[in-house]
Parts: structure tokens; sequence; C-alpha cells
């Protein structure tokens, strides 16, 4: 009797989890993401402490990162003066947010004049790139101010050189000549870090990004955009072979995009911003001011 | 303070150093200890079998029987095992043992005769010939043991039973000669070994003892290297010294030939005398001394060759011309040669002339200025001969042969490089008659000399052979006169053959037999040069009869062989001639009377020699001869088939060609020649492949009859029939063409009624052929009917589902498919004879047919979503018809259509999406496969070996329900819902004692575990939802995981395998927390909450008192360390948090938690003193001492983070700090492990502040080089001949 009981009180249990998993129309996308996001969380963990102990200076960051930014700039240089404008615009938000960095680095700004790249990335030694389809989709400078803190935090937290540090390793590269540099392809930039890495340049981006007097509401108007993007556009498989067959091919290529749900970094900006009391009521600066400024100017 | 920095880094430094070298004395003391423990253990052992023996003596002793040694070793007695003296050591060395005969109980042996001692070894001799001798000498062997003579005649004089016998032999034991007198046979062997101790003896025999019974050691490749390829020996002491030598010779005369600017001719020929004269007379005084015997003889040959060189130049080589007088040069020469010979006839050594000879050779080819040089080289060969035949040194004249023949190339090939053919040169006739000179003097040579041993004769033919080949390709190089060929081998054939017949030569068989076979193939091979086509064919046949019929008359063989193989040659002349008409039939159909006439004459011809002269003369055609003659018989047959194809042509050729076999069929009949046989058999295949590529006319097809078809496929499935009969009878070797003819003639007729009946009813009559096939094999007892009747009801099948499944009309589908599968399931059990030992498998194989054929026919028939449930529908009515009528093969054509619906059911059904009357089709259909398939689980008959084997199906039903759910479901609710289907399935089990049922639940189990990997833990949180999806769907998971561990517990049964499920379980739910922790918790808190989850591990195990959750707690830690290391102290921010939230606080919180559970690990450790925990993991996992692990975990944590997180000046101060504290707690707890741990953090701290103070040491690179030049050969070799004992101890 006892153990019916109990049994039923399991399958109660068990079936109320079941009736509300399944009550609501959810969209939850089947991927190995949790698994490849755990691998690729241990590999960084395991590479930290050799990172740690054999810290390139900052120097020699600097140098590798010049190079390398002078060879992804000359492969797509900015032809108009509307570019070369918006380039000197993203560089003066920049430069505000990167005040507050921890790290005493000259940071540079570049525009990638593609307007298919919604993405930005950053190199070592201070130089980040945002691609001008990204700046399409900004509707405020503290939108823009975020991305570019979170990048700033890649390069803040050692994360872009450490990326060279193990790409030399793997392909026995060497950093120390510029054909070694070359072998670098600009894409390795923008697969993205670890999820944890991820995580930690949000945090500091809205940290840095308010501290540079940015309102951290324009942290979670984009992440809530995205979410919302991820959500309508992201495919959802239909029948269980539907199922293996995206595990499989996301697991061979998901470990190197392994960026976390908007979701969830929208969650960890909305705690962040409660710890933090960050202030999220100031009205958000417009974007593109000081580019239809200088623009009207010229 | 720097005094004590200098004197605490002087200590640390002394400390290793001084650990070092207390290591390696300890390892020292250890393996002398070691050593004396295996003394004493084999002093024990070796006393404890004595005092076996001594027993056993005893008790012989006391039963009045004789004694018998005590020991293994003692059981041959010492009777020839002498006082080891070393002159007795040295002698036995040289004795070779005899085997073993072991003494027989009851019957008299003979004692072995004892080989007398060989003779002393003479020293060894540093020749080509012996070189091998001294290292094989030198290899000790072990070999059988020696019978003992007293032994064996005590044996035989004793009727007791013999020693026991040994199964493996015993190490050699030398035996001196004179045979020692027996000794007292109960003196211990080892008291005769030389005073060797009791002990050591015994020790000395049990080492070799093992030897023997293993077989001999095996070598390293050094060693076999070393003795197989012994380079040392062989170059230094052996090759070296000739190629020096040679090196030197040549050198000379290089030297003399070419240039010496400031010395004359005279001058030149005088240095060169002495320095030759030099060589022999250094040469003649090393060869009396032993140690150099070998460089003494390469410098005497080395000295005559020299000499032999001088002279010939005086006369032929400008730069040494001291000589106008050719005839003076030439008697000089001749006086040298002989001299030489004379000379080195004297030391009877076969190398030291030969090497003269070959120097003489060489200088001889180096100055050849004109053909009458090569005078020199004949003087020569009659010089090689005249020693040859005196000393019986045939392989000297071998040499000589190649080496006259060679010189006489080389002046040829300098006149010409690509060769004299076509460029007449004045010195033709000379160089021809020289050429013929070498020849006869060698054929001279090898006709007269006398023949002492086998050898001599087979080296004597070498010798023939070569001189006649190297003639033959000399002759040919410097040919000018192509038209003389023919005249110049057919007399130097009839010379050669004339030679064979002298009577000399005719009591030398071999001789005989050689120069007749040589003489013979020249006069062959002399007229294509004449003659050609049908002209040369026709002088050969003529030769070729000639032969045989001298060869029959005169009884002598070689003549018949010649004959035989005459007659082959030209066989294989007319066929390779009339081979033209294959190609003439690819393009023409026109008759050739003439040629067929031809080739039918010479058919008959070779008939009448292969089976008419060969049957009558059959005694004396055996061996190759047989073959030969029946090789004949072949070319008659080959001749027969293309005169055949002459004379008749299109459908007849066939026909012909099946008279042909038939003929050959009956002639195999009556005279049981094999070869009729083969020859048959390929006519056979011909007519095949005639007919099919004419016959058939496979052109023209049903409706459109072919006359020809009609009648001559007939006629040859009769001649094919009757040469079946022909064949039939015994007499293996007639089987397969009798089979061959009889499958034959039925495929014709097969063939004929698919070429000639409509395409719909071609699979019914060949069935009625088939039946009609197995009644007629069955009444006339024919195995191979019932043969064809099972190809033919497979082409049948065949014919059904590749050709009727697609016919047009549904009666056309229908009708044959459905008489035939009748027809099948009617014939199953009579297509075979009644006494064929496959009679099962045939029947087996019909009904598999009808019933393939059916299913197949629902296939094709049926609306594809339903087919599977009509196949797992058929699949359950064979389970009741076997059921009822009890047919054995039915349930496996069961389980095939069951694997058939399933795989369907997979394939289609499952992605399905028609409606049926608005019902979804797949769970229709679905629903009657799942259900279908419990039934047959549950009726289907299964051998009592396998019969769970029929759970297959409740695994295959319970995977498509679980599928079913799957496509159904949410994704986030689909591990719920199979963690729900296997609690479920675990309670059914349970009830019902299903062991598989419950193995389904943990599969369903486990598929929940992984599932939720894969969605449920990066659900996302629905605006409105309060709880994470998260934890409301995998919480409720562990909670039934956890359950249906605690039901596990409950249980009484046993676990399945050898393996715990529940302990997996177990880990299934706490994996499936703390994964949920892992993915809930902000990462850099996750250490914290696994440190709260071991925690409550260690709780759960100090209630339940199960080790599975220590064990989970134990790794649970082990990740706790792992991540604080790698991600709170290495990773996370680099730069200091502030707030106890940063990683110093939450490390230390997780520290701090880990040591909470301090004294509850100390209590486990206490329970679990007494326990045994011998499993695996339980031992790696070091479950008996957990206060260890929550010990080290926090303060590797700890230790670590103050190196990386604190500011490097304070580290040491911390870790000073915590070892204190860890020493305090070691104290306080009584752990010494603590108390060391603390002691190390504090000596830590004092390597940390030598480390700032490094040493810094460079490393070195170096290498050896060393190279030895070649020039200095001579000079090694004699080295090593005056060191060559120290040399070889060394090798």
């Amino acid at each position: 009797m006892k153990r019916i009981a109990a049994l039923a009180v399991v399958l109660t249990i068990a079936g109320v989890a079941l009736y509300f998993a399944q009550r609501g129309k959810r969209q939850d996308v089947v991927s190995p993401d949790a698994l490849v996001n755990a691998a690729a969380d241990v590999q960084r963990d395991l590479t930290r402490a050799p990172m740690h102990f054999t810290r390139i200076p900052d120097s020699e960051e600097t140098r590798i990162g010049d190079e390398l930014a002078q060879q992804y700039v000359s492969a797509a240089p900015l032809q108009t003066a509307e570019a070369r404008a918006m380039e000197s615009y993203v560089s003066a938000v920049g430069r505000n947010v990167a005040a507050h960095a921890k790290r005493r680095l000259n940071f540079r700004f570049h525009l990638v004049p593609n307007p298919d790249l919604i993405n930005a990335f950053a190199l070592p030694g201070g130089h980040v790139f945002v691609g001008q389809g990204l700046l399409d989709q900004m509707r405020s400078e503290d939108e823009l101010a975020f991305v570019l803190g979170h990048e700033i935090e890649h390069i803040d937290h050692y994360h872009a050189v450490e990326r060279v540090q193990v790409e030399a390793q793997l392909k026995h590269l060497d950093l120390d000549i510029v054909a070694g540099l070359a072998q670098i392809p600009m894409s390795l930039w923008q697969v993205g870090y670890t999820k944890d890495e991820e995580f930690e340049a949000d945090r500091e981006g809205i940290r840095i990004a308010s501290a540079a007097g940015y309102s951290a509401q324009g942290a979670v108007n984009l992440l809530n955009r995205w979410t919302k993007l991820h959500r309508e556009y992201v495919i959802h498989a239909e029948t269980p072979t539907d199922e293996l067959s995206r595990i499989a091919v996301e697991g061979l290529e998901g470990y190197f995009r392994t960026h976390p749900l908007p979701a969830e970094r929208l969650a960890q900006a909305n705690r962040v911003i409660a710890e933090d009391h960050l202030a999220v009521n100031q009205p958000l600066k417009p974007f593109h001011v000081e580019y239809e400024v200088t623009s009207q100017e010229q | 303070m720097e005094l004590m920095i200098v004197l605490i880094g002087g200590l640390l430094l002394v400390i290793p150093l001084l650990a070092i070298i207390a290591l390696v004395r300890t390892e020292q003391l250890r393996r002398t200890a070691y050593e004396a423990l295996e003394d004493h253990r084999d002093k024990i052992e070796f006393l404890s079998r004595e005092i076996v023996g001594l027993r056993k003596e005893l008790e012989r002793a006391q039963a009045g029987g004789p004694i018998q040694p005590a020991t293994a070793e003692a059981a041959h007695p010492p009777a020839a095992t002498p006082v080891a003296t070393p002159e007795r050591a040295a002698a036995a060395e040289k004795v070779t043992p005899e085997p073993v005969i072991p003494a027989q109980p009851g019957s008299a042996v003979t004692p072995q005769p004892i080989r007398e001692t060989p003779a002393p070894r003479p020293e060894p001799v540093f020749q080509v010939q012996d070189v091998a001798a001294p290292t094989a000498a030198a290899i000790p062997t072990i070999e059988p043991p020696i019978a003992q003579p007293a032994e064996v005649r005590s044996a035989a004089f004793h009727p007791t039973p013999p020693a026991p016998e040994r199964t493996t032999p015993e190490p050699a034991v030398p035996i001196p000669a004179p045979v020692a007198p027996p000794a007292a046979p109960t003196q211990p062997a080892w008291a005769q070994a030389g005073g060797q101790s009791n002990y050591a003896y015994a020790r000395s025999e049990a080492a070799r003892e093992p030897q023997a019974e293993a077989g001999p050691p095996r070598k390293t490749f050094g060693e076999w290297l070393r003795t197989t390829l012994p380079l040392e020996e062989v170059l230094g002491m052996n090759l070296f010294a000739k190629i020096g030598i040679i090196l030197l010779v040549l050198g000379f005369a290089l030297l003399g030939r070419v240039a010496l600017i400031s010395m004359g001719p005279g001058a030149r020929v005088a240095l060169i005398y002495v320095v030759s004269g030099i060589m022999l007379g250094g040469g003649i005084w090393l060869e009396n001394r032993e140690r150099y015997r070998l460089v003494g003889r390469t410098g005497i040959g080395g000295g005559w060759a020299l000499l032999f060189f001088t002279t010939y130049a005086m006369h032929h080589v400008a730069a040494m011309t001291v000589l106008s007088s050719n005839t003076i040069d030439c008697i000089l020469m001749l006086a040298v040669a002989v001299a030489m010979v004379a000379h080195t006839l004297r030391y009877k050594s076969q190398l030291v002339t030969g090497l003269a000879f070959l120097l003489a050779f060489f200088t001889v080819a180096l100055s050849q200025d004109s053909v009458y040089a090569l005078a020199a080289g004949v003087i020569l060969a009659v010089g090689i001969v005249a020693i040859a035949l005196r000393m019986s040194w045939f392989e000297l004249e071998v040499f000589g042969i190649v080496a006259s023949y060679a010189n006489h190339f080389y002046w040829l090939y300098k006149l010409y490089p690509d060769g004299v053919a076509g460029h007449r040169f004045p010195e033709f006739w000379p160089s021809a008659i020289i050429l013929m000179l070498y020849w006869l003097v060698f054929r001279i040579s090898y006709v007269v000399r006398k023949i002492r041993a086998p050898r001599d004769e087979r080296i004597s033919t070498i010798a023939a052979l070569a001189n006649t080949m190297l003639l033959g390709a000399v002759m040919k190089f410097q040919s000018t006169h192509p038209e003389l060929a023919f005249y110049a081998l057919l007399g130097l054939g009839a010379a050669e053959f004339v030679f064979g017949q002298l009577p000399i030569t005719r009591r030398r068989r071999p001789a005989f037999v050689l120069l007749t076979v040589i003489g013979t193939l020249m006069i062959f091979a002399a007229f294509p040069f004449k003659f050609s086509g049908n002209n040369i064919a026709l002088f050969w046949m003529i030769a070729a009869e000639a032969l045989l019929v001298a060869g029959i008359a005169q009884a002598e063989g070689l003549f018949r062989r010649l004959g035989l193989f005459a007659g082959f040659v030209t066989g294989v002349l007319i066929v390779y001639e009339a081979w033209q008409i294959v190609e003439f039939r690819q393009h023409s159909d026109a008759i050739r009377i003439q040629d067929g006439v031809l080739l039918l004459t010479c058919a008959a011809l070779f008939y009448l020699n292969a089976h008419l002269v060969g049957h009558k003369w059959r005694e004396v055609f055996d061996g190759i001869d047989g073959t030969l003659i029946q090789l004949q018989s072949y070319l008659g047959g080959i001749t027969a088939f293309l005169g055949i194809w002459c004379v008749l042509t299109r459908d007849w050729t066939a026909i012909g060609w099946a008279a042909l076999m038939l003929a050959a069929a009956v002639g195999t009949r009556h005279l049981q020649h094999k070869p009729l046989t083969v020859q048959a058999g390929v006519l056979a295949a011909a007519v095949s492949i005639c007919a099919i590529i004419v016959n058939f006319h496979l052109d023209a097809g049903y409706p459109h009859h072919v006359m020809a078809r009609l009648v001559t496929m007939p006629i040859l499935a009769v001649i094919f029939y009757l040469t079946a009969w022909a064949f039939s009878g015994k007499g293996d070797f007639r089987v397969l063409p009798y089979t061959m003819s009889l499958w034959l003639g039925t495929s014709f007729l097969v063939v004929l009624a698919a070429l000639d009946v409509a395409p719909a009813w071609i699979a019914p009559v060949w069935m009625g052929m088939a039946v009609a096939l197995s009644l007629t094999g069955r009444q006339f007892n024919l195995r191979n009917l019932a043969f064809q009747e099972h190809l033919l009801a497979t082409g049948v099948v065949v014919q059904l589902l590749f050709a009727n499944i697609d016919a047009a009309a549904a009666l056309e589908r229908y009708g044959p498919f459905v008489c035939c599968a009748a027809a099948l399931y009617a014939l199953s059990r009579w297509s075979t004879l009644r006494d064929a030992s496959y009679r099962r498998p045939a029947a087996w194989a019909h009904t598999w047919a009808a019933t393939t054929v059916l299913a197949a026919l629902a296939w094709h028939e049926s609306p594809q979503p339903w087919l599977a449930a009509i196949w797992a529908v058929f699949a359950l009515a064979l389970v009741v018809v076997d059921r009822i009528f009890d047919v054995e093969e039915l349930p496996y054509q069961t389980h095939v259509l069951a694997f058939l619906t399933v795989t369907r059911v997979i394939m289609v059904n499952l992605f399905t999406q028609d409606k049926w009357h608005g019902v979804d089709v797949r769970l229709i259909t679905v629903g009657i496969v799942v259900g279908s398939l419990y039934a047959i689980a549950r009726w289907v008959r299964m051998p009592e070996s396998v019969r769970d084997a029929c759970h297959l199906y409740t695994w295959t039903a319970s995977g498509l329900f679980a599928w079913m759910m799957w496509s159904e479901l949410q994704p986030i609710s689909v591990a719920v819902s199979w963690a729900i289907f296997g609690l479920l399935l675990f309670e059914i089990g349970a009830w019902k004692q299903q062991k598989h049922l419950r193995l389904q639940a943990y599969v369903a189990l486990s598929a929940a575990f992984v599932r939720i990997f894969f969605v449920n833990l990066t659900a996302q949180t629905l605006p409105g939802e309060a709880i994470s999806p998260r934890i409301y769907t995998v919480a409720p998971i562990a909670l039934i995981f956890f359950y249906v561990w605690a039901r596990l517990q409950s249980q009484k049964s046993k676990p399945i395998g050898s393996w715990s499920v529940g302990d997996l379980i177990a880990y299934f739910g706490t994996g499936c927390v703390a994964a949920l922790l892992y993915y809930q918790v902000p990462p850099e808190w996750i250490v914290v909450a696994w440190a709260c989850l071991a925690v409550a591990l260690m709780i759960a195990e100090f209630a339940l008192d199960k080790t599975v959750f220590l064990q989970q707690a134990i790794l649970l830690t082990a990740g706790i360390v792992i991540r604080g290391l790698a991600h709170n102290i290495f990773g996370g921010s680099y730069f200091a948090e502030s707030g106890w939230r940063g990683n110093v606080g939450v490390l230390s919180l997780a520290s701090a938690l880990l040591f909470g559970a301090l004294p509850l690990a100390f209590k486990l450790r206490t329970r679990n003193a007494d326990r045994a925990m011998d499993s695996w993991l339980n031992r790696v996992l070091a479950v008996k001492r957990p206060e260890q692990i929550f010990f080290f975990a926090p303060i590797v944590l700890i230790t670590v983070m103050i190196f990386v997180k604190m500011n490097p000046g304070m580290v040491t101060l911390s870790w000073g700090i915590e070892g204190v504290l860890v020493i305090l707690l070691g104290l306080l707890v009584n752990q010494r492990s603590y108390r060391i741990t603390g002691l190390l953090l504090l000596l830590l701290c004092v390597a940390k502040i030598v480390i700032r103070d490094a040493w810094r040491l460079s490393d070195r690179d170096r290498y050896i080089t060393f190279i030895v030049l070649g020039a200095a050969l001579t000079l090694v070799s004699t080295l090593y001949g005056r060191y060559r004992e120290t040399v070889r101890r060394l090798l």
C-alpha cells in the first residue's frame, strides 16, 4: 500500500510536470547546445591555467593585434565618406566606453562596410571591428555602447589574446612573424567565444557602458530584440528524425558557435542591472546623431 | 638574514642529494636481499626434492628392489660423466653425441655403439669454402642425450623397471673416448661434477634443464646477425685480403700501361717485375706461416698475375714494349703460364690457381691491341683445361670458359659497341677460328674427362652448356654473314650430335644425352634461318617422325622423346598457322574445303600418334613421354576443331562441334583416355558459346519463330543428352562432363522456352518443366534433374518477381503468382530424391519462395501505409497456421516478415500524414503493427534455447511506442513522458516478473536522462512562468530515478548483469540534479551549489547507508576541485572582485561547505572501516577514507587560490598560516596525513623563497664522428690475421 501510494505521488508529480510542459505553445529547440556549451566551457577552463602562466606581455599583444588589424582593414577598406563618418562615430562612442576598461590599452574601432555582417568582434591589443549590418539594427547609442563594451571586455579579459595563443598552438604558428599571423582568418573572431566568456563580456560590458554614462536599458532592449528574433527564426524540428539530424549537424558545427541563448543573456543583463543598481531610467541617446551632425557640416 | 637564507638554500640542495644516495643504496640492499632470498628458496627446493628422492630410495630398499637414482639428475648415472679435467673437457667438446634410445620394459636392448672421437679438427684455413666451418663449429649446439651403455646394459640384465621416461631431451652429455667404465650408480651426480658442491651442481643442472626443455634459447637479432652473417670474419679475415690484392695488381697494371713519365719501357717492366717478385716472394713466405696463409696465397696469386701481365705487356702494350717478336713473347707467356700452373699446383688449391688465371685473363682483357692478342686467351684456356683434366678441377674449367668468351666478347665490344652485325671487319675469320678453337678445346675436355663423382658430372654439364651457349652468343654478336647461320648451326649441331654418338661419350650417359640434345636442337634451330611457313613444319615433322620411329625401333628413349618434342613443336606451329581461321570467320561464312581437309588430316595424324601409337606401345610412353603423347591428342583436337570450322558454317558449326564432342565422349567411353574427356568438355563449352552467339538467334524472340533455332537447338539438346549417356557410368574424371552435358541439354530447352513462349506465361511453363524434371529425376533417381528443378524453380521466382509483377493485366499478375506459389507449396516435400540429404532445406526453400512471392504480391498490390499492417497480419497468420499444422519453417518466415514490417513502419508509417475516415492512418497502422507484435510475442513458437528471443517483439513494440511519444509530444515533454513510460514498464515488469520489461524500463529511463541534455536543460522560461521549465521538468525526472532506485533497493531480485542497475539509476538521479544546478545557477556559484549537493549526498549516505551516495559525493567533490581551480581561480574576472561574492568568497564558501562535511566523513570512515569494498570504483574513489577527500579538496582549492589570487608577497605568509592551521587540525583530529600536509605547506614556503634565486642551468650538445678509407684493406686484413683469435673472442 505504501508503495502504491508512493508510486501514485511520483506519477502525479510527473503527470503535473508533463501537463505544464505540454500546456503552452512552447518553441524549445532540440540541440546539443547544453553538451557543446559544457564541453566548450570545460575546454576553456582547462586552458585557463596554462594561459595564466604563459600570458604574453601587453606590448606583444598590441603588436599582434596591430598586424592582424592591418590585414583585415586593408582587406575591406572604407570607400565612402559616409562610411568613414560612421567609423569615426563608432570610435567616439567606443573610446568613451573604453575609458572605463581595466587594462590601459590603445583601443581602436573599425567599421566593416558589409551590410550582411551582423556581428562585431575584437582583436588582441585593443582593435574592435563592427559590421555595418549590426549597426543597421541599432536603435540607440546606448545599444551601440553595450555592443562595444561587450567587445572591449573580450579584450580586457584576455579572451582575444588567449584565442590567438590557442590558435598558434593548434596550428603551430609563429606569432613573431607576419606570415604566421596571416594564417589567422577573420572568421576566427566572428564565431564568438565560449558561453562563459560571452556571459563575462556581457556582464562587464554593461557595467563599463553604464560607467560611461549610457543607460543599461540599451542592452536590455537589444537583447530583448534578439530574443524575439531568435524565437521567430530558429528552425524547429518537426519529427524525431529531424531532431537527430539537427543534433548531429549542430554537434559538429555548434562547438565553434557557442554564444549563449539571447534569453539567457537577457536574464543575466537584468540580474546585473538589479544587483548593481544600474541606471535604466535615463533617456536613451539617439543613434547616429554625431554622424548626422557631421554629414550636415560637410 | 642572508646567512640564514644561504644555509637554508644549501640545506635544500644537500637534502635531495643525500636522498638520492640513500635511495640508490637502499635499492642495492634490496636487490642483494632479494638475491639471497632466491638463493635460499632454491636451496630449500633442492633439499626438499632430495629428501623426497631419498625417501623413495629408502622405501624401495625396504621393499627389496634395486635402488634407483634419487633425483632426476641421478637418473643418468655419472658413468659417462668423468671428472672434468681440462684435457677431457676439451676432448669432450669434440664428441658428437648420439640420441637416446630409451630402454623398453621387458625388451632386450642392444647397447648403442659409441662413435669414436674424431680426429682433432685442423686449424681453420681461410678459404671461401672453409669460411663457415669454424663459425659453425664454434657454435655450441644442444644435442640429444647419449644412451649410456653401462646403464642400458644394466637395464637389460636386470629386469627392473627402467628409469622414468623423459618426455623432453636431456642436455648433451659429452662422452670421452675411450668409454669410461661405469661408476657406482648410487653415487650422486654432483659428486662427479669436477668437485662442484651438491647445491652448485643442482643449480647448474637446473639452469640447463629448462633450456633443454624449452629448446635452444631464442637469439637476439644482434646474435642472429653475428652468427648468420659474421661480417667481420667474412670481410676482415677473408674478402679484404683478396680484394686488396686484386686492387693492387690492377693498379700496377694500369700504372704500367698508362703513364710513368720519367721511366722508359724497360724500367717499367723491371719495376713491375720487381713488384710482382716481391708479391710472389712475400706470398710464398707468408704462406708458410699458418696465421698469414690466406694473405700469402692471395699474394702468390697476385704475384703470378702481375708477372704474366708484364710478360704479356713486353710485346703487346705500347708503353711497355721491349720485345718486338711476338713469337718470343708468346713463348715467354707460355713459360710464365706453365710456371704459374706448376707453382700453384704445388698448393693444390683451386682457389689460388683460379685467382692466378683470373688475373691473367684480366690483364689480357685490359691490354688487347689486336685479335692476335687473344691468342694468349687460347693459351690460358689450354692451360686451364690441362689443369682441370689433371686435377679434376672442373669448376676451374667453368671459370675458364666464361673468362675466355668474355675476353673475346670484350674485344669485339671495343670494336663495335653496338654490336658487329652488319659491319664487316677484317679480323672476322681469325676471330671465328679463335672462337671455334675455344669451343673445340673445351668440348674435347668435356668428352675425354673422367668423372669420379656425381658432382663432377653436374659441373661438367654446366661447362658443356656454357661452352655452346657462350659460343653462340659471341658468334651472334660478331655476325656479319647471316646467310651462314644456317650452315653454322647445322654444322655445329651435327658436330655436337657426332660428339654425342662417340663411343667414349656413350659410355657417359649424361654426356651422350646432353650432346645429342644440343646437336638436335641446333639442327632444328637451323631450318628457320633458311626456310619459312609450312616448309619448316614439313622438315620438322619429317625429322620428328624420324626420331620417333628411330626411338621406337632402337628402343632409345632419348630419340623418342626428342621426336615427341619435335612433333609437339610442329603441332604448335601448325595450329599457329591455322589460327587465322578464327579471324576469317569473324567476317566471312565461306567454306574452306582445302584448309579443312588439311587440318582434319593433321588431326587424324595427331590422333593416330596419340591414341594408336601411344596405345599400342604405351609401356614406353611413361612420364614426360606420356605427357607429350597426350599433348599430341590435344593438338589433334585443336586441328579438328579448326577443320570443322572451315567446312561447316552458321548454325551447323555447333552441330559439327557437338558431333566431335560426342565422338570424343564415345572415345572416352571405349579407350578411357583422359585427354578425350578434356577435349569433350572444352568442345561442350565451345558449342555452348556458339549456340548462344549463333543458334539462339537472340535478336528474334516471341512470337517470331526461327526455324533454324527450332531445328538445331533440340538437336543440340539431344546430342548433349547422348554425350551425357556416353559419359555416364563409373569413373570420377567423367563426372564433370557428364553433369555439364546434362545441364547444357536442359539449359538449351529452357532457353528455347523462354524465347518462344509468351512472356507472362514463361514462369508457369518453367514451373511445369520443373515439376516434370522433379518427377522424372525422382522416378529414375537422377540427382542432376532434381538440381535442375531447384534452379528452374529459382528462375520461376525471379521471373515472377521481376517480370510478372509488372504485368498490365491482373490475370497475368495474380494467375502466375498464385499458380506458381501453389506449385511451390505442393512441390516443397517432393522436390528431391528420396534419399537426398538436403530434403529439409529444399522443402524449406520452396515454402520460403512461395511466401516470398505472396509477400511481394502484397507489397505490389496494397496501398503504401497499409502494407506494414498487411504484412504484420500475414506474419500473425503464419504463426497461427504453425500452431495448428506444425510447419517448422513458418515461425522463421514470421520473423522475417515481422522484421520487414518493422522496417516498413520505421521507414514509412511513422512519417505518414494520411487520414482514413478522419483518423490518422499512422495511429491505425502502427497500432495494428504494435498489437500484432505483442500477439506474435505471445504465441510465436521459439526453440527452447532461444525462448527469450521472443522479447525482441516486445522491445520493438515498446520502441515504436516511445517513438510515437517522441513524435507527438512537445520536445520538452518527451523526457518526462519517457521517464513515466519507463516507470510504468518497470512496475509492470516487476509485477509480471518479466525481466525484459524491466530492461526496457531502464532503457527508457536512460533515454530520458540523455534527453534532458538536448532540450530540457536549455529550455527557456516563457513569459509568465514562475518556475523555470528546467526545474519543473528535470526535477520530476530525478524524482522518478530516485523512486526506481528505492524500489530496486527493496526488491530481492538479483541484479541484472555484473553491475548494479540501482547504482546507475541513482547516478542518473544525482546527475540530473547536478546538471540542473550547472545550468540553472550562475557560473561562479556552481561550485557552491555542488558543494551543497555534496554535503546533501553525504547526509543521504549517512542516513541511508548506501555507498553509492558516498561515491557520488566524492566524484562531485573532485568536480568541485577541478571547476574551482579552472574556473573560479584561473577564470572569472582577472581583476579583484570586491565584496563577498567574488571568487575568493565563493571558493571560501565552497571550501567551508566541504570542510563542514568532514565530521560526517569521519563517521562514515568509522562505519565503513570493517566493510569489504572491493569494487574497482570504491578502490579508485577511496570510499573507505572519505575524510581524506573532504580534507584535501578544500585544502587544494585554498592553497592554489592563495597562490593565484593573493599578492605575491603575501602568498608565502598565507601559506604559512594555512600550514599552521592544518597542522593544528591534524593534531586535533589525530590525522597524520593532515599534519604532513601542513608540514609540506611550510616546506613549500621555504622552497618558494629559494625559487626566487633560481639556478640557471644550460644544456650542452656533443657529437662524435669517424671515417675509415679503403686503400688499407690489405693492411687491415693482415692485422685481422695477426689478431684473429682476439677478434673472435670479441665477436
